[in-house]
């Protein structure tokens, strides 16, 4: 019988749920991070590049996969690309779409769920006081379970997981329309607010210490982030990481931008939407992200430590320096908490996102209801997290994080742009991304669809092989004691893979023959 | 001649705290693009938006009109 799909109640608010499933905690510290790792000002020319060649272009092309498969039904990659490319092999390749958003879920719920954690930690003031680098890593290192110097278990860490689930949970429950919609509602906006105050009151905060250190300023650190250094550009290095943030910033490869555009009409618009869903997302990362991190951090701490600290990575910055800036600012607790809570809200739009892909799954191939899916796909969550909270410290994290959240996003996106501008074919796909349009796309991006993404995607996807793949593979510098506990990580990703891949061959072994995806789509046109 | 050492050091580092002319400039650039196209793709959506919702009230009220008759 053929199921009536549901659809977005407004453009508004799929754009504000698309925006929010882009802005992420990658915006506020990832992007500070790989700027201050890639020479500031330096990578700033290459990611606005990146931003026109690849993030634009495959912003339109999964927006365009989606609403074509929502036309059949489909809300995830294995039915949106079977529809594309009529070919036995085509639904299989989809299998890293749904793969790679539902790992990425499992442990992106643990990570938001330690903003929310802070948030509390900020307003109780719970970490004031431990004012050097090393009691506040010991904090943070406590509160995951690595020793029991501030936490004497993990219980606390755990509660605050258990905290993030229900509230993601809940919100898919309630489906599309009166969940994500509605959250995107209230989130998006209330994240603005926060990020606007917290913005302002960096601006103020100038020089915190003309005395002893006066070249220790906000001003100085964007700076940092904005003097173009041309002389940097010449290394592939930096193109190869402003290509990489422009790909996690947009949430391009992970099917949730086509699972969201399949809930639209045949003829909505969708080159408007992606394109202006994509720039919020850029007013977030660039604007806001790139004026509190780095300026603050390069305010309190000066240049050379920054950079330290940035080498230390996304969560260095934000769980381990932002505390102790706060416990040097006037009202640090409610910045702290603002800065968390934040951080929260962006976290919680794109994780409901990640889920989206795999519920439709389950409900428009197997028939479920949205509360039987929904369940299923929370079950199987909650065993993930638990294996992450076990085994955080020995790097289960870390590798689900490569082989899911890096390397397989290039690769669906390259899946993607082949089946979609090659396979499918440039022509239909144009007409695709103009149909019922509220802007014309400009005809360069025809040609920069079809040739120049792909080889951009190629080129990222070698260099990744090259550079981090085989030694990530093949475990290089990884402590002996972690070896075993990341081969663990890898069975448990391939189970998942090997899972989705039966799953995908007896739903469509259960559904041949059967023509309710074109009864919706005759219905929706109204023939 | 102490006091001119000084002042000039002062002066020297108040121009390294600020941004080089290309700084500002790179930065207003791509802030004032992000900015405008933001807004102006947001204005759009929601003029489109009105629209449909009038048109869906033109037809509605088309709809009631034609079965009063």
């Amino acid at each position: 019988m053929a199921q009536k799909r549901e659809s977005w109640g407004t453009k508004i608010g799929l754009v504000l749920a698309v925006a929010g499933n882009a802005v992420g905690l990658g915006n506020f510290l990832r992007f500070p991070v790989q700027a201050a790792q890639n020479g500031g000002g330096a990578f700033m020319i290459p990611y606005i590049c990146a931003f026109i060649l690849l993030g634009i272009p495959m912003a339109w092309v999964e927006w365009a996969i989606g609403r074509h498969g929502g036309k059949y039904g489909h809300g995830s990659l294995p039915g949106m690309l079977d529809v594309l490319w009529h070919n036995k092999i085509a639904k299989y390749l989809g299998v890293f779409g749904l793969f790679a958003s539902t790992v990425i879920l499992i442990y992106y719920t643990y990570v938001e769920s330690w903003s929310l954690a802070f948030s509390f930690f900020s307003i109780t003031k719970s970490y004031f006081g431990l004012g050097s680098f090393n009691s506040m890593h010991t904090f943070l290192t406590s509160f995951q379970g690595e020793n029991s110097q501030y936490f004497p278990s993990i219980l606390t860490a755990y509660i605050f997981m258990l905290i993030t689930f229900l509230i993601n949970f809940a919100v898919l429950r309630k489906g599309v329309s009166k969940g994500i919609e509605k959250m995107a509602f209230i989130a998006m906006p209330l994240l603005f607010i926060f990020a606007i105050v917290i913005v302002i009151r960096v601006f103020t905060l100038g020089t915190p210490d003309p005395v002893n250190h006066p070249d220790w300023s906000v001003m100085k650190g964007l700076a940092f982030i904005w003097e173009p250094r041309f002389e940097m550009l010449g290394d592939a290095k930096i193109w190869l990481a402003a290509a990489g943030q422009i790909f996690f910033t947009l949430s391009i490869g992970m099917g949730t931008l086509s699972a969201y555009a399949s809930y639209l009409k045949p003829n909505d618009d969708i080159a408007l939407g992606a394109v202006s869903a994509s720039f919020l997302n850029e007013f977030t990362e660039v604007i806001l992200g790139g004026t509190i991190a780095i300026p603050v951090a390069v305010a309190f701490f000066g240049l050379q430590t920054t950079q330290e600290i940035a080498q230390g990575g996304a969560y260095n910055l934000g769980f381990v320096s932002m505390p102790i800036i706060f416990q040097n600012m006037p009202l640090g607790s409610i910045f702290g908490f603002l800065w968390f809570l934040m951080l929260f809200l962006a976290g919680i739009t794109s994780s409901v996102a990640m889920a989206q892909p795999i519920i439709s799954f389950l409900e428009e191939q197997f028939n479920f209801s949205k509360n039987k899916a929904t369940a299923i796909v929370g079950a199987c969550v909650f065993i993930g997290m638990n294996l992450i909270v076990i085994f955080f410290q020995y790097g289960f994290l870390d590798e689900m994080d490569y082989w899911s959240g890096t390397f397989s996003l290039v690769f669906v996106a390259l899946i993607e742009i082949i089946v979609f501008a090659w396979i499918y074919g440039m022509d239909k796909g144009w007409d695709e991304i103009n149909r019922g349009g509220e802007i014309k796309v400009p005809k360069i991006f025809y040609f920069i669809i079809k040739y120049i993404t792909p080889l951009y995607l190629l080129t990222i996807l070698v260099s990744w092989i090259i550079q981090d793949a085989i030694p990530i593979f093949l475990m290089k510098n990884i402590p002996e004691n972690e070896i075993l506990y990341r081969w663990l990580s890898r069975g448990f990703m391939i189970l998942i893979a090997i899972v989705l891949l039966l799953m995908i061959r007896f739903a469509w072994k259960r559904n041949e023959g059967k023509d309710m995806f074109k009864i919706n789509y005759q219905e929706e046109k109204g023939e | 001649m102490k006091e001119k050492i000084c002042l000039k050091l002062i002066i020297k580092k108040k121009k390294e705290n600020k941004m080089n002319i290309y700084g500002w400039i790179f930065m207003i650039v791509s802030w004032s693009l992000i900015i405008i196209f933001t807004v102006y793709t947001f204005a759009k959506i929601l003029q489109s938006s009105n629209k449909k919702s009038n048109n869906n009230n033109n037809s509605n009220l088309i709809d009631n009109s034609s079965k009063n008759s």
